[in-house]
C-alpha cells in the first residue's frame, strides 16, 4: 500500500468512524411517550370538547340525467319505473361475406325490480342516432328518431331465479349488416335499443363489463359464408352499453329522495359558523330517518347510500364519501359520519353535502330511499347533525 | 509555511460530520426549560472560553475568536476560519420520571480578517446561536361532553431558536487600548408543535405547528484596557474588559398551519392562521471581564455577566415567568510552549473553570439556577491549526413544585485555521 494510498484509508477511517460515533451517540437520545414525558414548567394549555346537535337550514332533492354505463343495464317497466337498454356490437365482429340465417341476444339477468310472478316484456328495434355510453342519457333517447319503429325482436318472459338467462331472436337483415360494416360510425352500426313493452317488472342483466364472458349479452350467429356456402355458427360479447331510467314521482312534501338509475340525489346545508377557525372536529354524525320502503317488492336491498362534500354552489362533489348505513339491519334510522365535512366547512366554504346512491348501484339499479326532510311536520324525524368538537388553546 | 492538509481536511470532516447530525437528523432533544422565553440562551464565546468557565472576555489573543468581545480581536494577525459544535447530553428528571436526551448543534462559524495588525484592526464577521429550542413532551386528558367522553393525548414539540450574525471591527489607537464593535442582526424561527389524538382513532385529531420568526438588529461595543502597569507593576499582566450590547427589538410574525384527520394521519384538511405581527426585545446585557497573566505559562480569567429580562418582551409583553440573569466564571489556562521544536504534548493548552449562573428561567416563582464544571484543551493541528475542546458538567433546577432537574454534560469542539491572506502593514507600498 502506497503512502498516499494509506493516508486516504486513514481518512476514510476516520470520516466513517466519527460518523457512525455520531449517530450512535444521536441514537441514545429517548423519545418521550405518554408514560414517561416529563413534566412542562409551564402551564399547558388544556382542551375544552363541547357537542352540539344542528338540523339543515336548507335540502332539496335534485333530479339529474346521467350517463349510467355501470356493470348493469336495466330495461322493464313498473311501479312507476322505465329502463330501456342499449346494446352495440363494434366493427372487431365485421364478416362482409355473409348471409346470416339465425341470430338470437343472449341476457344474463341478475336483478329484477318488481314480484317474482311479474312479466318482463321488451322490444328491440334498431338505433338511427350515433351514441356513447358514457354520455348518453335519458335526454338523448328523447331525440327525434332516435331508433325506428319497427321491432327487431322481442322477449317476454318472467324473472324468478337469482339469475338466469333469458334470450331471443333477432333480425337476421339487421345482424347481417351489422357484421358486413366496417364502420362504427356507420348508421348500420349503432346497435339496438331494449324497449319495454308493457307493465310489469324491470329486469337487469350483465353489461359487457361483467368479468365473466358467459355473462356479458352474447350475439350467437348462425350463418352460410356466400363465398363457399360454409355453415358456422359464432358469437360475439364485446361491444358497448348503457341503460336510460326515468321515475316520474309525485316527491311527498318534507321528504328527501335519493334515487339511483335516474338518478334523484339529494342536498342538504347546516350552519356551522359556530365553530371557529382551529376547532377540531371529533365527530359528526348525521342521523336520517327513512320512510317505509315501497311496497313495489324488490330483490335488491337498498342498504347503503353515500355522502360528498359539495366544493362549490353546482353541486359538485369531492371524490371523498362517507357511507351511510342502518342502525341495525331492520331499522329505518341510517347514520353516517360527516367529520370531514364539518371540519372542511371550518377550513373553506360551506356548499353543504350531496346523497346519492354509491356509484355501484346508482348506475346499475333503481335503489330508492325516501327520507324525511328539514320540512316534515315532525320535528322529530328531521335529519340532524350531532358534532363533537374540541378545542386547543393556540399559542403560549 | 507547510500546512497539514491530509488533517485538516480529516478535522474539518470530523466537524462537517458532527454537524450534520444537527442538520440531517432533526430529533433528539434538551431540556424541557426551553420551553419558556425564547429557549435555552447561547453565549457566544469561543471553544476556550468555554473551558475557562466561560470566562476570558479579557483575554486577547493572535489564536482565539471571542464573539462577544469585539474588542480582543485587536491581536489576531492572519486570516483565520473557525468553526465549531457542541454535543448536549441532558439526564432530566422530574418527580416521576427521567430521560436522556442528546442533541448536537452548531456552536459557531467566524472569520477574521487582519486588516492592519500595527494598529489592531481585525474585522470580523461570524454566525453563532442565540437560543435554541428543543423539547418534546405529552400530556393526557379527557374532553367531557353531554354526549361523550374524548380521550386524548397531546404532544408538545418545540424546536428552533435565534441565531446572531455579527460583523465588526477592533482598533488599539494605543497599547493599552483597544476598541471594538460589532453589527448584530438576530434572525430565526421558533416552531411549536401541538399534536392532539384522541385515543378513539375514528375521532378527528389534529396538529398544529405555530411558527414564530424574529429579526432584528443592535450592536455589541467592548473596550479592552492593558495599562495597569500606571498603577503598579505588580498589576501590569493584567487586562480589563467591557462589553455591552443594548437592547435589541425584533419584529416577530407569528403564523399558525393547522392540518386535521382521523387515526394520526392529519392529511385530510388544512389550515392556516393569518400572520400576526408584534414584537419581541432581547434586552440590554454587558460583560466585565478581568485577565491575569501569571507567569509564563498560566491565565487567570474571570467574567461576569449579566442581562435584564425584566425588560425584555415576549409578544409585546413582558414574560411574567422570566427573571435577570447573570453568570459569574472563573477559570485557568495553561499556556502551550510557544516553540514549534517543542514536543506536541508540550503544545497544548490546558484549561479549567467553574461557572454559576441564575437563568432567566423563573416558572411558578421558582428560579432555575445553574452551575457548570468545565475543562478544556487546544492542541495543534499543523503549524497554524488548532483543534480545541471543552467539556463541561453541569446541573439546574429542583424536583419540587413540579419542576425538572437537568444534569448536563456538553462537549464543544472547534477548529480553528488561519493563513496569513490580505494582510497589510504599514510600510507596505
Amino acid at each position: 500500500m502506497t503512502d498516499a494510498m494509506r493516508r486516504h484509508v486513514q481518512t476514510l477511517f476516520v470520516i466513517v468512524t466519527t460518523a457512525a460515533l455520531s449517530f450512535t451517540v444521536m441514537s441514545c437520545s429517548q423519545d418521550p411517550t405518554e408514560k414517561n414525558a416529563l413534566a412542562s414548567p409551564v402551564t399547558l394549555p388544556a382542551t375544552l370538547s363541547r357537542d352540539t346537535t344542528i338540523y339543515a337550514t336548507a335540502d332539496s332533492t335534485l333530479k339529474l340525467r346521467k350517463a349510467m354505463n355501470g356493470s348493469l343495464d336495466l330495461v322493464g317497466m313498473g311501479g312507476g319505473y322505465t329502463a330501456i337498454a342499449a346494446i352495440r356490437f363494434p366493427n372487431s365482429s365485421y364478416r362482409d361475406t355473409i348471409n346470416v340465417l339465425g341470430a338470437t341476444l343472449r341476457l344474463h339477468v341478475v336483478y329484477r325490480l318488481g314480484p317474482s310472478t311479474g312479466t318482463l316484456s321488451f322490444a328491440a328495434y334498431k338505433i338511427l342516432l350515433d351514441w356513447d355510453a358514457s354520455t348518453a342519457t335519458w335526454d338523448t333517447l328523447q331525440a327525434s328518431g332516435y331508433y325506428s319503429a319497427t321491432p327487431l325482436g322481442t322477449f317476454s318472459g318472467t324473472i324468478s331465479a337469482d339469475s338466469q338467462y333469458i334470450e331471443f331472436s333477432l333480425d337476421t337483415t339487421t345482424v347481417r349488416k351489422w357484421l358486413q360494416t366496417p364502420d362504427d360510425d356507420d348508421l348500420d352500426r349503432f346497435g339496438i335499443v331494449l324497449y319495454p313493452t308493457s307493465e310489469g317488472v324491470v329486469g337487469g342483466f350483465d353489461s359487457f363489463d361483467a368479468d365473466s364472458s358467459d355473462w356479458r349479452p352474447t350475439l350467437t350467429v348462425f350463418a352460410e359464408d356466400v363465398a363457399d356456402g360454409t355453415l358456422d355458427t359464432t358469437t360475439y360479447y364485446s361491444g358497448y352499453d348503457t341503460f336510460f331510467g326515468n321515475l316520474d314521482m309525485t316527491q311527498e312534501a318534507g321528504t328527501m329522495v335519493i334515487q339511483a338509475g335516474v338518478p334523484y340525489r339529494g342536498w342538504m346545508k347546516f350552519d356551522v359558523s359556530f365553530l371557529k377557525q382551529g376547532d377540531i372536529v371529533n365527530s359528526a354524525t348525521l342521523t336520517m330517518y327513512r320512510q317505509t320502503p315501497r311496497e313495489f317488492n324488490t330483490r335488491t336491498v337498498d342498504t347503503a347510500f353515500v355522502a360528498h362534500l359539495c366544493t362549490s354552489g353546482d353541486t359538485s362533489y369531492s371524490y371523498t364519501y362517507t357511507t351511510f348505513t342502518p342502525v341495525s339491519d331492520t331499522s329505518l334510522t341510517f347514520t353516517g359520519d360527516l367529520r370531514h365535512c364539518v371540519q372542511k366547512w371550518i377550513t373553506g366554504s360551506n356548499y353543504g353535502v350531496l346523497l346519492r346512491a354509491p356509484s355501484a348501484t346508482e348506475y346499475s339499479t333503481f335503489d330508492q330511499f325516501i327520507f324525511y326532510s328539514n320540512e316534515v311536520s315532525a320535528a322529530a324525524l328531521r335529519p340532524s347533525l350531532h358534532i363533537v368538537y374540541s378545542t386547543v388553546k393556540l399559542g403560549e | 509555511m507547510k500546512t497539514n492538509t491530509l488533517a485538516l481536511r480529516t478535522v474539518f470532516a470530523l466537524l462537517v460530520l458532527l454537524s450534520m447530525p444537527s442538520i440531517l437528523i432533526a430529533g433528539g432533544g434538551s431540556s424541557m426549560y426551553s420551553i419558556m422565553g425564547l429557549g435555552d440562551l447561547r453565549e457566544p464565546v469561543s471553544v476556550r472560553n468555554i473551558g475557562m468557565g466561560y470566562a476570558g472576555s479579557a483575554l486577547a489573543s493572535g489564536q482565539y475568536l471571542n464573539l462577544q468581545s469585539p474588542a480582543t480581536w485587536g491581536l489576531i494577525n492572519t486570516t483565520r476560519l473557525e468553526a465549531g459544535v457542541m454535543y448536549e447530553g441532558l439526564s432530566s428528571s422530574d418527580a416521576t420520571n427521567s430521560r436522556y436526551l442528546a442533541q448536537f448543534t452548531l456552536q459557531n462559524a467566524t472569520l477574521s480578517i487582519p486588516v492592519s495588525t500595527d494598529h489592531g484592526i481585525v474585522i470580523v464577521g461570524g454566525f453563532s446561536p442565540y437560543s435554541t429550542v428543543n423539547y418534546d413532551t405529552y400530556t393526557t386528558g379527557s374532553g367531557v361532553t353531554s354526549s361523550d367522553t374524548v380521550d386524548y393525548s397531546m404532544r408538545y414539540k418545540g424546536s428552533g431558536g435565534i441565531n446572531t450574525a455579527r460583523l465588526g471591527c477592533s482598533w488599539s489607537p494605543t497599547s493599552w487600548l483597544s476598541i471594538g464593535g460589532a453589527y448584530v442582526y438576530y434572525f430565526g424561527y421558533i416552531d411549536y408543535v401541538r399534536t392532539y389524538q384522541p385515543v378513539n382513532t375514528e375521532y378527528g385529531g389534529a396538529e398544529f405547528t405555530q411558527t414564530t420568526t424574529y429579526r432584528g438588529m443592535t450592536g455589541s461595543f467592548g473596550i479592552l484596557f492593558s495599562g495597569f502597569a500606571g498603577l503598579s507593576e505588580a498589576l501590569a499582566p493584567m487586562t480589563f474588559a467591557a462589553t455591552v450590547t443594548p437592547r435589541a427589538v425584533l419584529t416577530s410574525s407569528r403564523q399558525t398551519r393547522m392540518a386535521f384527520g382521523t387515526g394520526g394521519t392529519y392529511t385530510s384538511e388544512y389550515d392556516t392562521t393569518v400572520a400576526h405581527a408584534n414584537q419581541a426585545a432581547i434586552p440590554l446585557n454587558y460583560t466585565l471581564g478581568l485577565a491575569y497573566t501569571a507567569g509564563e505559562r498560566y491565565l487567570l480569567a474571570a467574567d461576569f455577566k449579566a442581562q435584564d429580562w425584566y425588560h425584555g418582551e415576549l409578544d409585546g409583553v413582558m414574560p411574567s415567568n422570566l427573571r435577570n440573569t447573570w453568570r459569574i466564571g472563573a477559570g485557568v489556562e495553561r499556556l502551550p510552549e510557544r516553540s514549534s521544536s517543542a514536543a506536541w504534548k508540550q503544545r497544548i493548552a490546558l484549561r479549567a473553570g467553574f461557572s454559576y449562573s441564575p437563568t432567566y428561567y423563573k416558572p411558578y416563582s421558582t428560579g432555575i439556577n445553574e452551575w457548570t464544571a468545565t475543562a478544556g484543551a487546544s492542541m495543534p493541528v499543523s503549524s497554524d491549526a488548532r483543534l480545541h475542546v471543552a467539556v463541561e458538567y453541569g446541573g439546574r433546577g429542583v424536583i419540587e413544585n413540579g419542576l425538572i432537574r437537568d444534569r448536563f454534560f456538553r462537549v464543544s469542539l472547534s477548529v480553528s485555521y488561519g493563513e496569513p491572506w490580505f494582510i497589510f502593514n504599514g510600510d507596505e507600498e
